[in-house]
């Protein structure tokens, strides 16, 4: 644990969010081709490049989940339609992305929520 | 795999938050003291008042008569907090066993409050609480089975609840502009104090100087936690933010009351510059407690009503900052601390307790309007409601004196301690200016309303 001198005052939830739909796009100002195909861009090419461009990116999902199941075994896993949702509550996303950066998972495979709830009983 | 760490947001908070299980207790109690008095009846048989006494000998002549009531207001209590605590997880069995030890240290701290050397000396019972929980929470080790029932926040959100039935929604429309200009003027000055001087002076991480400036500034732990959370700030970022606001908090309860003394301010007055200047939530309401209700009213209006339910536009705003300025830099490095920022968090974060805090106070307020007569509604639902009110802070207070153990806080360098200690020389200071000086007769007015 990175947070040694942090006694249990609060408890964090880290969410890693791993989208079907997007590749940190909206870090970026653009729109995933999901948000910018519209009716005058539809044509079977862009059918096509939106399923190159999705099953890259569910490829992904399934490698960052596994890499993220690699390194710890208490995750609760929620799949929804938009991506799956991985949460943990026994270690930290401070000790988690230094080695997603190692193993090469770059920021844009996923989305990073954490979440803080105090101690039981603190002021 | 087997943490659940689900959000408890949807359909589910409304029965795992604490939030909601303060809305359901304190509106529950309300609708039932209506509905009793509807039919003639009254909730006094579960509402336990300890006379004034001069010395120790003349309690047996007191204590026997208020043993039934005292019986079956905890019986009462220990019900409905046992199914909330059941219900959100937690252990029922640990929980009782808890509470019945803290009802019998509210029973020794209400006697003890009701002394009149204690009065002389205004230690009343918050203040009685507070020290009694500070001395055996700093000297003696707390068993697990205790710390069950240290629900703090759970007992002070129903109190609150409570209030709102005490206060008419009228008076909460007619003090609310003043109470918006005053505690938003100071809050934003205050954080930006502390961000400043944290970022700018002190060179701290942004997320950490927001982390702690919404924590010295908006409304303490919950506000660091919020916001921490909004900006994804490392974990030992929020347990320093935590731990400060918890020093600070402790000191303010007994700082602000001996301050408001010694210049004679008016309970009303009081209550504002501790609404305004205190962090916590359950650490104002000791400190406004300690005059009489007018000051718990202005306390109520500018803390709850004018800082507690604007943390979730803090949040909002203050994740937009982190994605789009603090982090803009960071947009094509695989550094992975930014979230993306949803309008959502401004509902997320709201303090849902507010929402029974003021469906109370409507329905108190209409029930005056409308019914036929409503001159006993006093004494038979206002008087009652009171009184459990004054039960759950007093429950509160110890649970601060009794959780608040300093050698469990987390360590912190002094960067950030300095940096919220300017937040709250400002605090203060605008505090002051606001209800000592330039709103002390409108506060004054408004406690007396």
């Amino acid at each position: 644990m990175s947070d040694q001198v942090a006694k249990e005052v609060c408890i964090q939830t880290a969410c890693f969010f791993l989208p079907f739909f997007e590749a940190g796009e909206w870090r970026t100002q653009k729109k995933s081709p999901w948000r910018s195909l519209k009716n005058e861009s539809a044509s079977p090419d862009a059918l096509f490049a939106l399923a190159t461009y999705t099953e890259k990116r569910i490829r992904s999902c399934g490698r960052c989940m596994a890499f993220l199941l690699s390194i710890h075994d208490d995750w609760c896993i929620k799949v929804k339609k938009e991506g799956v949702w991985m949460m943990t509550r026994t270690m930290i996303y401070e000790d988690i992305l230094p080695q997603l950066k190692a193993a090469g998972i770059s920021e844009n495979e996923y989305i990073l929520y954490s979440e803080y709830t105090r101690a039981w009983g603190m002021l | 795999m087997s943490t659940d760490n689900t959000k408890t947001g949807g359909l589910r908070g409304l029965y795992q938050k604490e939030d909601w299980w303060a809305v359901w207790i304190g509106l529950g109690t309300v609708i039932i003291a209506l509905v009793m008095w509807t039919f003639g009846q009254s909730l006094s048989p579960i509402t336990v008042s300890f006379k004034g006494y001069e010395n120790f000998s003349d309690l047996p002549g007191i204590l026997p008569g208020l043993f039934p009531g005292v019986l079956f207001l905890f019986l009462v209590m220990l019900i409905v907090f046992s199914i909330a605590a059941g219900v959100m997880g937690r252990s029922v069995l640990k929980f009782v066993a808890g509470f019945t030890l803290l009802f019998v240290l509210a029973i020794i701290v209400q006697i003890l409050g009701a002394w009149s050397w204690a009065k002389t000396l205004n230690i009343e019972a918050p203040v009685m609480a507070l020290i009694i929980g500070l001395v055996i929470g700093n000297l003696l080790k707390i068993p697990a089975w205790f710390d069950a029932a240290m629900r703090t926040e759970f007992y002070v959100k129903t109190g609150i609840v409570f209030m709102g039935a005490t206060l008419p929604f009228t008076l909460i429309l007619q003090a609310g502009p003043i109470t918006l200009l005053q505690a938003s003027a100071v809050a934003v000055v205050t954080f930006l104090v502390i961000y400043w001087v944290g970022t700018r002076i002190l060179k701290i991480e942004k997320p950490f100087a927001a982390t702690l400036g919404a924590g010295g500034s908006i409304c303490g732990v919950s506000a660091s936690i919020a916001i921490g959370s909004s900006v994804n700030a490392k974990k030992s970022h929020v347990s320093t933010s935590i731990s400060i606001v918890v020093i600070w908090a402790t000191v303010m309860v007994f700082l602000l009351p001996i301050f408001a003394r010694a210049i004679g301010l008016s309970d009303g007055a009081a209550g504002a510059l501790i609404g305004t200047s205190e962090f916590a939530d359950a650490a104002g309401v000791a400190a406004a407690g300690q005059f009489g209700d007018g000051a718990l009213t202005t306390f109520t209006l500018m803390k709850v009503v004018g800082r507690d339910i604007f943390v979730g536009i803090w949040a909002l705003i203050l994740a937009f900052i982190s994605v789009t300025i603090w982090e803009r830099h960071k947009a094509n490095k695989s550094d992975g601390s930014v979230q993306k920022p949803s309008a959502s968090v401004i509902w997320e974060r709201f303090p849902k307790f507010v929402i029974g805090f003021f469906i109370a106070s409507i329905l108190i307020s209409l029930v005056v309007l409308l019914a036929p007569d409503s001159s006993t509604l006093d004494k038979v639902v206002l008087a009652p409601i009171k009184n459990l009110r004054n039960w759950a802070f007093v429950l509160c207070f110890l649970c601060i004196g009794l959780t608040t153990r300093f050698r469990d806080l987390a360590e912190f360098g002094w960067k950030p301690f300095a940096a919220f200690s300017a937040g709250v020389v400002v605090n203060v200071g605008l505090g002051i200016l606001f209800s000592v000086f330039l709103l002390n007769g409108y506060w004054t007015q408004i406690g007396l309303s």
